[in-house]
């Protein structure tokens, strides 16, 4: 009674089964953000190793989330953080409350505030979302959670090979058409697919 | 001119009246035309340097400056004309062209007129290409104030301030042309007391303040208004608070009280507030001797079992308590413990306050500050005002040198006032009395005219050893001859209100003399000493530090008596005390200070207490639960409505009106702004209006909000508070508790009863910074405060053999000790030591009625 | 280690047992529905095929807390959804996890207000933050991957004890 159907069922599911999947098998696989992706911050140092911060404290009034604390100190005599006045004795960035909106990056006078495309930022503790100056300062290199083995740039797209795969089993019926139709339109207008 | 004699002038197409004469940016201000300004401040002169309140005046061919034209009948004036407009537009592009644009790490950046006025009125792009002029940044030029030159935008205010106000011109314009700056002279430092106020009106970046470096930003700040706890001026102040410590204080106009100004203990004296070591917890002295934080409950109960002794109970207030605190505390003493013995006043110990009611209804001031401008004579008896009492030293500066009137000084040695008296009268530490008496029936030979109606008596409590029951009848009879124009200077921020309520031995609350009069605060540290006391209960004050014989306080808290100590820090009578409650600072509760001319203001909180402190008033209120007697308060209101019950004086004030409100900008509020009523309408009207001039001209915005004014801007909000304390009918007559008259008749000159050889008298005095509890937390004071010194007649330094600058032997504490001789105009045979400076504390010296010193040579 | 081991003692037979329980934990867990704002709309999109979330072995998310042993709170927990999300919690069976997924669960975000509660884990313990507003699938991935190891190694209870927030909470609501 219920042969036939699980028989056409299945028939669908071995059809499919060995297809090139679209799923990215993130953490190894990942493709690259688009480089304007807004992810964690970096605080940017001058070409001579001094802090480009000057800690102003703008990007924490910009911050619409209170994400940011900043306080100033006044550069001793003697080897100095910043050029200038003034430096961030304290930098924090709540990442708990950050809503990664780039209105401080906007802010910051002297770009010494940048957004970098990492994402990997998860964590188990509230203190240890909250960012200090030393995490946050160019010079420590960034380390992802986990390895990567295959990064895709942020063009790449899947939807075409997907189609060039497709295009061999075009037989299983007009509307399955229509929609390739409408994925191919897709990929055709959008950046990824202009450039791959 | 209209019928009642006022100018009647169209500012923008409206008319309105005014006071022919008055400044026209003034009237157009009260109008709700705001024309933009630098140089122009309301508590300065004109002097119209800065040219951006050019405006168009109906018939004059060129532009005229607003602050520096009188308005006229008939006077038609555009501020918003096209031609004007263009001016402000141009002299903005002309200020910006060297000032350097650092903003980002600028302290005045988010509060700065120029900021703010470049935005509302000036040109958006800036043609000036070439390189901006430069100098050194950042020069600190005190400890207090720093100085960048590249900044400023040459509108001389402070130069003025110095000038006009101070009166010690540390800072000037130096070189001409391009080459102007503002500079302190040949690397002198910026060494005024009222320094902190340059950097109020400075309306650029130019002068910032060290203390409050780089350490916040005004929109990270939380404000309230609030009163100065130190002296008894009662400067009205903002405290300015971020992540909860106090971080700034500035000055809040009044134009009854400082004008727009205070002094630098009071802006920059306020460290204490969120420092380390406050109070935080009740402390329980245990059975070994050490304390253990017990908790309220147990310090409670401890504290109730020692004050259930009735009249074996002896209670000290210090000056800092608001009047709500000397309710509680005349409150908790009188009725609920039952004892006459209570005391406010310890560094003025022995001041006969209550001889005032001789001239009136109240123990204090019958004159206010405002009578001192409209005076003919000054009559100044007391301590140096410029030490204690900073801003009344700018009102009496401003009453001799603005308002013509004619200053009288009566003092043993030289003083601040000299400068502008019109006459010194140098006498003996302890003849005041008899040149003031000398005033009164004209045998002290003053140049003729110069004692005349009206004229303010002045009196404060000056030094241990001066006769001050004669002094002060001296100077009441002085007072009672020309007028009964009274101002009485107490020492602290809550000295009159500590009267009022009646923490006194001799007066009960509205100045009814006490039924039974109690011990003096001489007198109860005597008592303990002896075991005749069982309980002291001592409500922010330190003896041991303040009373005028060191000695006495030691003994008398080591004595059998228990000693509760009432504290917002660990001063040296908390370490001696067996129950210690924390006290709230002044930033963080509410509650009222009674200041020297008997004016309530009040207090707002900001910042939480640290730990469980609470005002003294409920720690007192739960000290009577805790015997047993519920007064049910449960806040402020409460407690003036007990007091408007219960003290005559104070029935008829107005609490509500006393609330200051933070200033809200009311310049722009074209249509919400009444003149003289300003206070309870704008600020708390949440209306808006349009911007009149500038880019956003007719753009709407609302009152508070988006607007960053500077303190500049809003400083003209509520330059006249209410406050002052109305008349009421007259209760006691000032028996003045077993003091008759002048005790001892005019004793001989000093110089003719001392023999060589004798010990020197010795008259103290406090000096602005130095070592108490409060001010010294503020490290930067503490780094100007005066080394230890002794002034001495010349005669007497060279009968010693030395000279000026030399070191001098004294024996402090039975331990010897140099000390630093300066010769001055003090009378032969006397010695002047400063009170609390670094290292020495003057009351280890004091003893007795006639304290003296003997000095050698090492 | 937790597990077997804490009551039959720590020898190679227990804590290999206790591994396998943790690995077979790990593997297949069972996310609770609790979408409450844009979150979940990432959060969505982390189970469709370009991330697809059946490869940790957590397809399928369940309505009912009887058969969910992790929580995903994604969006604004405002103060009225709280003693729901509490009840919520308690109803799941143990072992059980949260992440905290987005700036909003986390710590209010920009909503410093009165009627969101500032941090979901004010109310239940958070196991797991997730940054992000909102996080993109991937940062819920790496979120999930670190609470896997976790897992595997165990150490949940101890935390579980020592982060419990509000018992009253639990008691009252």
């Amino acid at each position: 009674m219920a042969l036939p159907e699980i028989l056409t069922g299945m028939r669908t599911v071995f059809k499919n089964v060995y297809k090139k999947k679209e799923t990215t098998a993130y953490p190894e696989v990942r493709r690259q953000p688009f480089p304007r992706f807004k992810g964690r911050h970096i605080l940017d140092r001058h070409p001579d190793g001094l802090e480009k911060c000057i800690g102003c404290e703008l990007c924490a009034g910009a911050c619409p989330a209170d994400a940011i604390l900043v306080v100033g100190a006044d550069n001793e005599p003697g080897p100095r953080f910043s050029p200038g006045e003034r430096y961030a004795q304290v930098y924090q960035i709540n990442y708990l409350r950050c809503i990664f909106c780039g209105l401080c990056v906007e802010a910051c006078p002297t770009e010494a505030l940048l957004m970098t495309t990492e994402y990997e930022i998860s964590g188990p503790s509230r203190e240890g979302l909250v960012f200090t100056k030393d995490q946050l300062i160019v010079d420590e290199p960034i380390v992802r959670h986990w390895p990567t083995e295959k990064e895709y740039p942020p063009e790449h797209n899947l939807l075409k090979e997907l189609e060039a795969s497709r295009s061999e089993t075009d037989a299983v019926g007009g509307a399955r058409n229509a929609g390739d139709q409408r994925l191919k339109s897709t990929a055709a207008s959008g950046r990824g697919g202009a450039q791959s | 001119m209209t019928g009642n004699g006022k100018a009647e002038v169209t500012i923008n197409g409206t008319k309105v009246e005014a006071e022919p004469g008055r400044i026209l940016i003034d009237v157009a201000e009260e109008m709700g035309v705001f024309v933009p300004r630098f140089c122009y401040h309301p508590g300065l002169k004109s002097v119209a340097v800065c040219r951006m309140c050019l405006v168009q005046v109906e018939g004059q061919g060129k532009l005229l400056p607003a602050c520096a034209t009188p308005v006229a009948d008939g006077m038609s004036v555009n501020t918003v004309d096209e031609q004007a407009v263009d001016a402000q537009k141009g002299m903005l592009e002309f200020l910006l062209i060297n000032h350097p644009l650092d903003c980002p790490i600028c302290d005045r950046g988010g509060e700065c007129p120029l900021q703010d006025q470049t935005y509302a009125h000036g040109p958006g792009s800036s043609r000036y290409i070439e390189p901006k002029r430069t100098y050194e940044k950042a020069l600190e030029i005190s400890d207090l104030v720093v100085l960048d030159r590249e900044r400023c935008v040459l509108c001389w205010r402070c130069v003025r301030f110095s000038d006009e106000i101070a009166g010690d011109q540390f800072i000037q314009l130096v070189d001409r042309g391009p080459g102007t700056q503002i500079l302190t002279f040949n690397d002198e430092p910026f060494d005024s007391y009222f320094s902190g106020n340059t950097i109020q009106i400075c309306p650029v970046g130019a002068l910032t303040s060290k203390p409050y470096r780089f350490v916040s930003r005004p929109w990270d700040l939380k404000s309230a208004p609030s009163v100065c706890a130190y002296c008894s001026v009662g400067c009205p102040l903002t405290n300015d608070v971020r992540r909860g410590e106090l971080v700034r204080t500035q000055a809040l106009p009044n134009e009854n009280v400082n004008d727009f100004w205070t002094c630098d203990k009071g802006r920059f004296g306020y460290h204490y507030v969120s420092s380390q070591d406050r109070l935080d917890t009740p402390l329980v002295r245990q059975a070994e001797g050490a304390f253990e934080a017990t908790g309220w409950g147990e310090a409670l109960a401890t504290a109730a079992e020692h004050l259930g002794k009735g009249a074996r109970v002896g209670v000290i207030a210090g000056g800092h308590l608001t009047t709500e605190d000397a309710y509680a505390v005349a409150r908790l003493a009188k009725t609920t413990v039952g004892t006459p013995h209570v005391d406010s006043r310890i560094q003025d110990e022995g001041a006969p306050y209550e001889l005032a009611l001789r001239l009136g209804s109240v123990a204090g001031s019958t004159a206010t500050l405002n009578d001192l401008a409209g005076a003919r004579t000054i009559v100044w008896v007391g301590p140096d005002p410029k030490e204690v009492l900073p801003v009344l030293y700018l009102r009496l500066r401003e009453a001799v040198l603005d308002h013509n009137a004619k200053l009288i000084v009566v003092a043993p040695r030289r003083m601040s006032l000299d400068a502008f008296a019109t006459h010194v009268v140098r006498c003996d530490p302890a003849g005041e009395a008899r040149a003031v008496k000398g005033l009164v029936d004209g045998s002290e030979a003053t140049p003729a005219g110069d004692v005349g109606d009206p004229l303010v008596a002045c009196w404060g409590p000056s030094s241990p050893g001066r006769d001050e029951t004669a002094v002060f009848a001296a100077v009441i009879e002085l007072a009672a001859a020309h007028g009964s124009k009274l101002l009485m200077c107490p020492p602290h921020a809550g000295s009159q209100g500590l009267i009022d309520m009646g923490v006194y031995p001799s007066l009960d609350a509205s100045y009814v003399d006490a039924s039974t009069p109690g011990m003096t605060t001489r007198e109860m540290l005597e008592a303990a000493a002896a075991g005749e006391l069982d309980t002291l209960l001592i409500v922010g004050a330190d003896p041991i530090a303040d009373f005028p014989d060191a000695e006495l306080a030691e003994r008398a808290l080591a004595g059998g008596a228990a000693v509760i100590v009432v504290e917002i820090l660990p001063t040296e009578t908390v370490a001696r005390g067996d129950v210690v409650f924390p006290s709230a600072a002044y930033a963080e509760r509410d509650g009222t200070f009674t200041n020297l001319e008997r004016r309530l203001q009040k207090l707002e909180p900001v910042m939480p207490p640290p730990g469980s402190a609470t005002e003294p008033w409920k720690i007192c209120a739960r000290l009577a639960a805790a015997l047993g007697e519920d007064w049910g308060w449960t806040g402020f209101d409460s407690v003036w409505q007990d007091i408007k019950a219960n003290v005559a004086s104070h029935a008829a004030i107005d609490v509500e009106r006393l609330a200051q409100r933070a200033p809200a900008p009311a310049p722009f509020n074209e249509s919400g702004y009444e003149p003289g009523t300003s206070q309870a309408g704008s600020a708390a009207a949440g209306a808006g209006g349009t911007y009149p001039t500038g880019h956003r001209s007719g753009a709407p915005f609302q009152t508070g909000q988006n607007w960053p004014l500077s303190w500049e801007l809003r400083a003209f909000e509520a330059k006249q508070r209410p406050g002052l304390i109305p008349a009421h009918e007259p209760g006691g007559r000032g028996s003045s508790n077993g003091r008759g008259e002048a005790s001892s008749g005019p004793s001989p000159a000093l110089a003719a009863r001392r023999k060589s050889g004798d010990p020197f008298v010795l008259y103290t005095g406090r000096f602005i910074y130095d070592e108490g509890a409060m001010v010294s937390r503020t490290s930067a004071l503490r780094a100007i405060q005066k080394k230890p010194f002794i002034e001495m007649h010349p005669e007497d330094v060279k009968e010693l053999g030395l000279s000026d600058g030399d070191e001098a032997a004294i024996e402090v504490g039975g331990a010897p000790r140099r000390i630093r001789i300066v010769v001055s105009d003090i009378s032969k045979g006397a010695v002047f030591m400063p009170y609390d400076q670094a290292g020495l504390r003057a009351n280890r010296l004091l003893k007795g009625d006639q304290p003296t010193v003997v000095v050698t040579t090492p | 280690m937790g597990g077997v081991s804490d009551t039959l003692g720590a020898n190679f037979v227990t804590t290999k047992l206790d591994r396998l329980v943790n690995w077979s934990r790990r593997s297949s867990l069972w996310p609770m529905t609790f979408g409450l704002a844009c979150c979940a709309i990432e959060m969505i999109g982390t189970t469709m095929p370009r991330h697809d979330l059946a490869r940790f072995g957590m397809e399928a998310f369940r309505s009912s807390p009887r058969q969910a042993d992790l929580m995903i709170v994604s969006g604004r927990v405002s103060q009225k959804m709280a003693p729901v999300l509490r009840q919520i919690y308690d109803q799941m069976t143990e072992p059980k996890w949260v992440i905290s997924m987005g700036a909003c669960a986390s710590s209010g975000g920009v909503f410093n207000n009165y009627a969101l509660v500032q941090g979901v884990d004010q109310i239940v313990p958070v196991d797991i933050y997730v940054p992000g507003c909102p996080p993109r699938p991937e940062m819920l991935i790496d979120g999930i991957m670190l609470l896997h190891e976790r897992i595997l190694s165990g150490d949940y209870t101890a935390k579980r004890v020592a982060d419990e927030p509000l018992d009253a909470v639990s008691a009252g609501v």
